[in-house]
């Protein structure tokens, strides 16, 4: 029987601001337990939370980059349930007015541009780490409270249930952590929890309007484990369907090991948070003036981006590679526009080349010196033919190693290619009189061969020759 | 030695400015009331003799050099137990905290400590302040100054009997309900309940935050002021804390004064009533125009507030978990040793609000009981507003009767509650609100009236209340507390 997965993904995002959610204390990672604490994060009794105008400012910019309706009454709730590292035993979060409804996010995947719907964005404060002896919470001795976390401004970002595939999932959190990346409010680490996703899955048979019964899978921050946690989920409901089994409502999680979802124990019934309205805090007024100002702060989107290069002559697969690269690549790519006139090769030897060479070398960046320019130069003398490419990329390597002109470099070592056509033609012509059988195949249909004589043309060379060039004149003597 | 009878906070900084004698001889004049009064009125949780003299000495350095800091620099004030103060403990009255100590000041102990204000101890409270009576209290009960055989009112309890019988000239409680007005009625003392968000409740331990207010107790109002000036204004660690300015009304014959109809109906004594009444005569005396107003909501205050202040509650004692701090029962798992902590550590009346408010928030009963009162309170706001557009000032009974005896109320919740009816109502609509004494009843028990006014008119009120207490001249001070209960 063919069964239609649908799923949809609730992401919360760390953000970078100085200062925590609703106190003053320092939003850092450190390896020292419980460093960054005051009265209010720690839940002392008498210590109160005041927002912090910062993040609601992020949340805002996030808001308005998904497209959603900003609500104009802000307003914070309490979340009601008791856990050990949650230290007021409520979470300060959104719940009927979070700031960001009804958006979407233009995701590449499958070689196709699609829209993700987006439900809501709201704000809330993350909680405290728990430490579980051993790892593992039933077999604990103990468990170890790290605070540091406990206030950090988290944003949340739920998307309706309309991703059909792990792939799209992986992609839509590729384009979120990119979108947090550029409009400045998160560090997007995923390996430092910056961001951590829990998939909602739900399998129906085919033709069937409702869908199926919703799984959760809760707190990834890998994509493998993401792709790979949707793939056994959906994988495991079907087969249940098909063999004519409930699939029941709850909770699981990737077991990272086993490589399978493990359903973790749930409570009877569904959870009640009693979220009423946080008496601390006032409402928020996100009035048109607000708005406006932080629309003012808006950079150029991940996809408008994609869309500006794709008109400027890539194809959207290479688009989205440059849109989903490391900062530094992106802007050393931006550089060569300007300073080359071949997007293409800009593309090629920023993405391509450099970052091959520089992964030999092990390296993690460019080096400082290498920049739009130099490169941009180097890119150019290879354009128009001056060196070949395979001297350009000879350039390419003294130019990782050190600050150099790669037009100089490219005239003191001998790189420099003829472009005499008069004395290319004239040697072309001596290499056909001598190869009358070779001319003769290639009238016929022998293209290959024209490679070959390129190369006989070369050796008569006591210089560089230009091989484009020479390719181009022994084509227009024997085929045109 | 310092005559502490009747002795105000102007008095005594007039008698240090003067030299008429040191800040050290009024605070160990402060010791020596408690040393006599403590084992009968059992006001404080604690009292800080040493830091005390240390810091009465301090400000008698100052007053030789002529640095003194203002009003309250070497006055002896009293603290509720449930505001922090930093290196000592603060309990609430509940064995959850016994062994808790503050590690931060709160904002109006900060406040106070700027202006050279010498603490000499934490009063006693119903356990997180959720009674009428200090019956609540987890370290027994405080006793009446005027008959120790009377309760004396609570939550603030602890801080009326201090200031009635002397101990302090000022303390400062917080009012949720009517928990600084009606034990200050009962106690015979003034009680002031300022606008909401005029006063930070930043190290205040919440019971219910949209309605909890620190204030003054004193034995004028004039001293009430002088307390409110010090600690109110805004502060950036409490959200609801307002940036507003004050409004002023006017605080002499042209002021108009509303009766409130509703709160001089059934369920008032009817000496109370008389002696609200008398009060009015007085003003009429002088003047004033005096029309009878309705607030038909206050009927439905009691209802209102029981549905908001223990939905609020549940949340704000959730962080009592044996955790982090407190007290820990230890158990299997961590939900265990919280669930037994919780037992062991809060009393009756606490878990029973916690138990209404966590039902009225649940899934199913949100919109037929806590979305309800939200509304109700709001239709509160506006007819307060309403009645605001016809008159200056709103005057009634504080309390409905007169201080009650020990066990009298505690076999019946609703009954205790029903002392908070004509104080509830200003704090649903965050309003300020005085108790200033009156009179004594034939039991020897003291009366006292209320007044009301709009929102941040809290030092035209104060203004008010002095030129309404200099017609009123009520000059007794308690005496029966000399002798055992």
């Amino acid at each position: 029987m063919n069964t239609i997965p649908t799923i949809g993904m609730e992401t919360h995002v760390e953000l970078n601001t100085d200062s925590k959610m609703f106190c003053s204390c320092k939003v850092e990672y450190s390896s020292n337990p419980n460093q960054y604490l005051c009265p209010t994060c720690l839940g002392l009794p008498g210590a109160l939370p005041v927002p912090n105008k910062k993040a609601i400012e992020m949340i805002t910019l996030l808001s308005l980059s998904l497209g959603c309706t900003i609500t104009e009454k802000g307003m914070f709730h309490r979340k009601n349930y008791f856990y050990p590292d949650l230290p007021k035993n409520y979470q300060i979060s959104q719940f009927d007015f979070p700031v960001g409804t009804e958006g979407a996010l233009e995701i590449f995947s499958g070689g196709e541009l699609s829209d993700v719907e987006i439900e809501r964005v709201h704000m809330e404060e993350d909680t405290g780490k728990s430490i579980h002896s051993g790892g593992r919470i039933d077999a604990a001795e103990y468990t170890l409270l790290d605070f540091n976390r406990s206030g950090v401004p988290l944003v949340e970002i739920v998307t309706k249930p309309v991703i059909s595939n792990a792939k799209e999932a992986v992609a839509y959190i590729e384009e979120l952590r990119q979108l947090v990346i550029d409009i400045g409010i998160s560090h997007g680490k995923l390996e430092l929890g910056n961001l951590r996703f829990d998939a909602n899955i739900s399998v129906a048979k085919e033709g069937e309007k409702e869908l199926g019964v919703k799984v959760e899978i809760k707190n990834m921050n890998s994509l493998k484990s993401l792709e790979r946690a949707i793939n056994y989920e959906i994988e495991r409901q079907s087969s249940l369907i098909d063999n004519n089994e409930l699939v029941i409502q709850e909770t699981r999680h990737w077991d990272e090991k086993v490589e399978k979802t493990i359903s973790m124990r749930t409570k009877e019934g569904s959870e009640d948070y009693r979220y009423f309205s946080d008496p601390d805090i006032p409402n928020m007024c996100l009035d048109k003036n607000f708005v406006i100002r932080v629309e003012e702060l808006l950079s150029e989107l991940p996809k408008d981006r994609r869309s500006r290069y794709v008109d400027l002559g890539l194809s959207l697969e290479e688009s989205n590679h440059i849109v989903k690269s490391e900062e530094w690549v992106r802007s050393l790519f931006e550089e060569l526009l300007v300073n080359t006139s071949s997007i293409r090769s800009a593309y090629l030897w920023s993405t391509g080349e450099l970052l091959g060479q520089l992964r030999k070398l092990e390296i993690e960046s460019k080096p400082d010196h290498l920049n739009g320019e130099n490169l941009g130069e180097l890119i150019t003398l290879v354009e128009e033919g001056k060196i070949s490419s395979s001297a350009g990329k000879e350039v390419l390597s003294m130019l990782i190693q050190g600050d150099l002109s790669p037009n100089e470099y490219a005239i003191s070592n001998g790189l420099i290619q003829e472009s005499n056509e008069e004395e290319i033609e004239g040697l072309v012509s001596k290499v056909l009189d001598n190869n009358p059988e070779i001319v003769e195949r290639i009238r016929s249909g022998e293209d290959k061969l024209i490679s070959y004589l390129v190369g006989e043309v070369m050796k008569q060379s006591s210089s560089s020759l230009n091989p484009g060039i020479v390719k181009e004149i022994i084509v227009n003597k024997t085929i045109k | 030695m310092v005559d502490y009878n009747n002795l105000t906070i102007k008095e005594a900084h007039e008698g240090l400015k003067n030299k008429s004698f040191t800040a050290l001889e009024l605070i160990e004049e402060s010791f020596n009331v408690a040393a006599n009064s403590e084992s009968v009125l059992h006001a404080h949780l604690l009292l800080m003799q040493d830091e005390a003299l240390a810091n009465a000495k301090e400000t008698d350095k100052r007053i030789l050099k002529g640095e003194m800091l203002g009003e309250l620099d070497g006055i002896p004030i009293s603290v509720k137990d449930n505001m922090n103060l930093k290196g000592y403990g603060t309990t609430c009255s509940s064995k959850i905290l016994a062994n808790y100590i503050s590690p931060y000041d709160a904002t109006v102990i900060s406040k106070l400590k700027d202006k050279g204000s010498v603490f000499i101890g934490k009063t006693n409270l119903d356990e997180f302040a959720m009674g009428s009576s200090t019956e609540n209290s987890a370290y027994g009960p405080s006793r009446n100054p005027w008959d120790p055989d009377y309760v004396p009112g609570g939550s603030s309890g602890g801080s009326a009997a201090a200031v009635s019988v002397g101990t302090a000239l000022g303390s400062l409680g917080s009012d949720t309900g009517g928990s600084i007005r009606q034990p200050a009625s009962f106690c015979g003392v003034v009680g002031f309940k300022p606008t909401y968000g005029t006063v930070s409740r930043y190290g205040l331990i919440a019971f219910a935050s949209s309605l909890d207010q620190i204030g003054p107790f004193a034995k004028t109002a004039e001293d009430t002021k002088i307390i409110y000036e010090a600690i109110s204004g805004y502060d950036t660690r409490d959200a609801t804390s307002l940036k507003l300015k004050q409004r002023k009304l006017p605080e002499d014959k042209s002021a108009k004064v509303g009766i409130v109809k509703e709160l001089m109906e059934d369920g008032i004594a009817d000496d109370v009533k008389s002696e609200v009444e008398k009060v009015i005569r007085l003003l009429e005396k002088q003047g004033h125009e005096i029309i009878e107003v309705s607030l038909p909501m206050t009927k439905m205050a009691i209802s209102i507030y029981y549905l908001i202040a223990p939905a609020e509650c549940s949340a704000n004692l959730a962080r009592f978990d044996g955790v982090r701090y407190g007290l820990r029962i230890d158990g299997k798992t961590s939900y265990e040793m919280t669930e037994k902590t919780r037992a062991e550590g809060f009393g009756d009346e606490v878990k029973r609000r916690i138990l209404l408010g966590t039902y009225a928030l649940s899934a199913g009963y949100y919109d037929a009981y806590y979305g309800q009162a939200l509304k109700a309170r709001n239709q509160v706001v506006t007819e307060f507003k309403d009645v605001f557009s016809k008159v200056d000032y709103l005057i009634s009974p504080t309390t409905p009767s007169t201080a009650f005896k020990f066990g009298e109320k505690t076999s019946n919740p609703l009954e205790m509650y029903m002392s908070d009816l004509c104080t509830i109502p200003a704090n649903l609509a965050g309003i300020p609100a005085i108790s200033i004494p009156t009179g004594l009843d034939k039991e020897g028990m003291p009366y006292s009236v209320q007044f009301m006014s709009p929102e941040l008119t809290d030092i035209s009120l104060l203004n008010f209340s002095s030129y309404v207490e200099k017609l009123i001249s009520f000059k007794d001070t308690p005496t029966k507390w000399r002798r055992e209960p």
